[in-house]
């Protein structure tokens, strides 16, 4: 009876022991535990240790072992890259773990627009000096069909054939702010001069 | 008599995160010089004393602070929110790299308590804790976890339950083999 009173008693004064902490302890507890470690080795011997582990486990008791300094610097580095991530851009670093900030981005595209215009502003060059390369191929198509439907002009001379190829070229240009000139030269053609 | 603290170093941890997802670098400062050294010390008892390890997982700790400060809710508690993030890395860890997963043979059978020395007042303190360290190493990383987090960190079993996301009844089991066994592998030390 009193091994199993002993037994009961053992629990509860480990589990005060192993749970909380000295500071925490009410009076009736430390009354409890003070009583109960005059006649119990075992518990006694618990409670040394686990003043042992943690005054040996305190981290101030060992200044060997420090944070390298430039773990701050590196952390602080990325929380001011973080602050940097404004508007849409942080909404979508925090929902997708993008790592772009806005300026970033806006620098990028600013660049590939640039870029564009210069490519299709050096396509409008070629384009006014002569024609593109698939209008070209259009419109000599057209003259081989001209050629194809009108059995006279088929044995006409090359240049003959330039000729056409050249008015058709220079419909084309002049279609939008020439369209009188232009009905005068096709009339001048079908006349055949 | 003028007060030369700064505000700083009298907020709560609590606001002191709700300013990190802010981004404030002095709030961060302020939790790093709280908190750096007591995660390096549990990093580096975990990992068996890989020391350049704990480094990294410190530094890992502290990005992660700062990119999930927004999710921390100011109900909880600051320090076991942080240890939340400092236990899964060291399982991450673990899984990663087999080899500071010390397998542990069940000691619950064995009983180290026949003998009661006291403990010796002039303990070699560098022994004693290259002795610590190796039984550490030695026994499953949960359990080695819910000791440090309970003697180092002194965080409650209810805390302890939360941060390993576990009952209670299994960290106070954990916690009572694992003192036993420990304090009985190194009760050597009373004669040193």
């Amino acid at each position: 009876m009193s091994t199993h009173s002993q037994k009961d008693d053992c629990t509860k004064v480990q589990d005060l022991i192993l749970q909380t902490t000295e500071q925490n302890w009410t009076d009736t507890d430390k009354r409890c535990i003070a009583e109960h470690l005059k006649e119990c080795a075992s518990c006694q011997y618990l409670l040394q240790s686990i003043s042992v582990f943690e005054q040996e486990l305190d981290p101030e008791t060992h200044p060997e072992t420090k944070p390298l300094p430039h773990i701050r610097v590196n952390a602080i580095r990325h929380m001011k890259r973080k602050k940097n991530c404004t508007g849409n851009a942080g909404i979508l670093q925090r929902l997708f773990g993008w790592k772009v900030p806005a300026y970033q981005a806006a620098v990028a595209f600013f660049i590939l627009f640039v870029s564009i215009s210069i490519i299709n502003a050096h396509k409008g060059v070629v384009r006014t000096e002569g024609i593109s390369a698939s209008k070209w191929i259009s419109y000599r198509q057209q003259s081989r069909d001209y050629e194809a439907t009108t059995p006279e002009y088929a044995d006409s001379s090359q240049i003959g054939r330039n000729v056409l190829e050249d008015s058709l070229l220079f419909r084309s240009l002049m279609q939008s702010d020439y369209r009188h000139e232009i009905q005068k030269i096709d009339s001048v053609l079908a006349s055949g001069v | 008599m003028t007060n030369t603290q700064s505000p700083i170093v009298s907020e709560t941890d609590e606001t002191l995160v709700g300013r990190i997802a802010q981004s404030d670098t002095l709030a961060f400062d302020e939790i790093y010089r709280r908190y750096s050294n007591r995660l390096l010390h549990y990093f580096y008892r975990m990992l068996g004393g890989n020391e350049s390890l704990a480094q990294d997982l410190l530094q890992e700790t502290c990005i992660r602070l700062i990119e999930k400060a927004y999710t921390f809710r100011e109900d909880g508690k600051f320090s076991t929110w942080l240890f939340t993030i400092a236990h899964n890395l060291c399982l991450n860890t673990f899984r990663a790299n087999k080899k500071f997963g010390g397998s542990v043979t069940d000691h619950s059978g064995s009983d180290t308590l026949k003998e009661y020395p006291a403990w010796d007042d002039q303990i070699d303190h560098d022994r004693f804790m290259r002795s610590l360290h190796k039984e550490l190493v030695g026994i499953d990383e949960k359990k080695r976890s819910v000791f440090l987090l309970r003697f180092q960190e002194h965080h409650s079993i209810r805390e302890i339950s939360k941060i390993m996301d576990c009952p209670e009844g299994t960290v106070k089991s954990r916690l009572f083999h694992t003192t036993r066994y420990l304090s009985g592998r190194l009760r050597d030390y009373k004669e040193i």
